[in-house]
């Protein structure tokens, strides 16, 4: 159970806004990750991270250390790209690199910090949706939306068993570390392809045992579920008033910002 | 009394044609509390697959509620219905994302409208006690909260005849007496009851009428005191006495001090009141 305690899974059950109305989280989530690619400059999606973050750490009260982390890999690819955009801009180059001919530019700088923000503005957005929402209302979700039931049946299985085979892979890992494992390259190797081969066997067998099981239980090829979903009518007025406004302000801000950014050209 | 479930001259070969069932020749009654002792790879897990027909037998056949079970989908939903397995391990069974859908998992293939399902359950939850973690993901939960989860999900199918298969395996000793606490109190109140256990101590508290089933067979068939008192069937069979039968065993054959006749006491219980008799 405690390797369990600190995961996204985790998390997504024991916040603030767990039990906050779905839709109104996905409405909010698509909308800003819309606007935020519709803006021209930095500052909007810069203001929507922050406003994500904000209600992510304050209000869904996610641990800081865990959304940092959360955060950690998007930030890092959004930076090496950044690098690469500032350096291939055309126009005057306002520093030289000394290789290549090539340098940064003014309209490059200002890509790499557009496309930089947009990134952190998109990836907190759609973090404030997967963070504070339990993964069987993005299944009720997806069969509202007629996904086909195949895809969310295997959804549905998969999420549980991912798991239960990491659970299996822990178990193992440590009872090859307690002989010995892993203490050398070769060793390293060889242990990571028994324990793959081993987990995976694992998975054919439960594969076999879980369909017994379901088919105890009535299955006949597909999982009738009880759906544990909240209706779109259900929003509170003060969501789509909060909403509404949000979009307003968003657009208001995108209108006002243009396509300002750090050099003007 | 009518007969629920019965099984008639049962074969079952393995595809790689070993024996598996060797002949066995089983009957439970409405409302009994029946308990199938036998030593690993005995075949009880096998056994109990054929009563809802996961497992077709290489021969022979099952009578639920005086109807022979076939083999098409309609009977197959039908017998899943009357006869519901609870697996050995838990986590072989729970699959959906949370503990209530998976409750709802069986009354929602038996095609019952949702406000009924669920009502039973949040019925078959209260029942197991666990009301209170119906919103929990199934890996948030400790090794005797799935099994109570697993009784549940078979509980709200509200079938005639519920069989478990080692209920008590990889409990702790508090979690195991609560479990079998829990079957015997549902059995009180008409449910009929089929386990597998090899867990000695626990059995004769909760049960009396014991099938001890060794490779394939039925070795005999009785209440406690006749089932533990034949020494030989125990010994084949790799079970012992309960460590309370040991104690007045020793007494006898080594003290010469017999408190009964008619055997040895075998719950603590029935070892208090003889012993205060005695004294």
């Amino acid at each position: 159970m405690s390797i369990f305690e600190d995961t996204l899974d985790h998390h997504t059950m024991h916040n603030e806004l767990t039990n906050t109305n779905i839709y109104s989280k996905v409405i909010f989530a698509l909308a800003a990750i819309l606007l935020n690619l519709v803006s021209g400059s930095p500052i909007v999606p810069f203001l929507i991270f922050l406003l994500c973050s904000v209600l992510i750490i304050f209000k869904a009260k996610i641990p800081v250390t865990f959304y940092a982390t959360f955060m950690a890999i998007p930030i890092g690819f959004a930076v090496l790209s950044g690098i690469f955009l500032a350096f291939l801009g055309t126009g005057p180059h306002i520093w030289d690199l000394g290789l290549f001919g090539i340098g940064l530019t003014k309209g490059g700088i200002n890509q790499a910090l557009l496309v930089f923000f947009r990134v952190l503005g998109g990836v907190a957005a759609l973090g404030f949706l997967i963070l504070t929402t339990p993964m069987n209302r993005i299944f009720a979700v997806f069969h509202d939306l007629h996904v086909p039931t195949i895809l969310t049946d295997l959804a549905i299985l998969m999420y549980r068993y991912i798991f239960l085979f990491l659970d299996v892979t822990s178990t193992m890992y440590n009872s090859q570390k307690t002989r010995l494992g892993y203490h050398s390259y070769m060793s390293w190797m060889n242990c990571l392809a028994s324990l793959a081969g081993m987990v995976f066997i694992r998975t054919w067998e439960q594969g076999e045992i879980s369909y017994k099981a379901l088919a105890s239980r009535g299955y006949n090829g597909q999982l009738n579920m009880i759906r544990d979903g909240d209706s779109i009518k259900d929003i509170p007025i003060l969501h789509w008033i909060l909403i509404i406004i949000f979009i307003v302000i968003v657009i208001l801000g995108i209108l006002y910002f243009g396509s300002m950014n750090l050099y003007t050209i | 009394m009518v007969a629920i479930l019965e099984v008639k001259d049962l074969h079952y070969n393995y595809p790689d044609g070993t024996q598996a069932i060797k002949g066995i020749n089983f009957k439970v009654e409405e409302g009994q509390m029946i308990s199938i002792l036998g030593p690993n790879g005995a075949g009880k897990s096998t056994f109990f697959l054929h009563f809802n027909g996961i497992i077709e037998p290489t021969s022979g056949e099952i009578i639920i509620e005086g109807k022979t079970l076939k083999y098409d989908k309609k009977s197959l939903l039908e017998a899943r219905a009357k006869v519901g397995v609870v697996f050995q391990n838990p986590d072989d069974q729970l699959f959906a994302p949370t503990v209530f859908e998976d409750v709802a998992f069986g009354p929602m293939n038996m095609g019952l409208d949702e406000e009924e399902v669920k009502q039973r359950v949040e019925e078959a939850l209260e029942v197991v006690g666990m009301s209170e973690y119906a919103q929990k993901a199934p890996h948030h939960l400790s090794g005797g909260q799935k099994k109570r989860v697993a009784i549940a999900g078979i509980l709200s199918m509200r079938p005639k005849v519920m069989v478990l298969d080692e209920p008590t395996s990889g409990l702790d000793p508090n979690g195991a007496s609560a479990i079998m606490q829990l079957l015997y109190d549902l059995n009180a109140e008409g449910m009929t009851i089929i386990v597998s256990t090899h867990d000695v101590d626990l059995v004769p508290m909760y049960s009396d009428n014991i099938n001890v089933l060794r490779k394939g067979k039925i070795l005999k068939q009785g209440n406690c005191r006749e089932v533990f008192s034949d020494k030989e069937v125990i010994e084949q069979a790799d079970l012992r006495l309960p460590w309370v039968g040991q104690i007045f065993e020793m007494l006898e054959k080594e003290d010469n001090i017999t408190f009964k006749e008619s055997g040895y006491p075998l719950t603590v219980a029935d070892a208090r009141k003889t012993l205060l008799e005695k004294l």
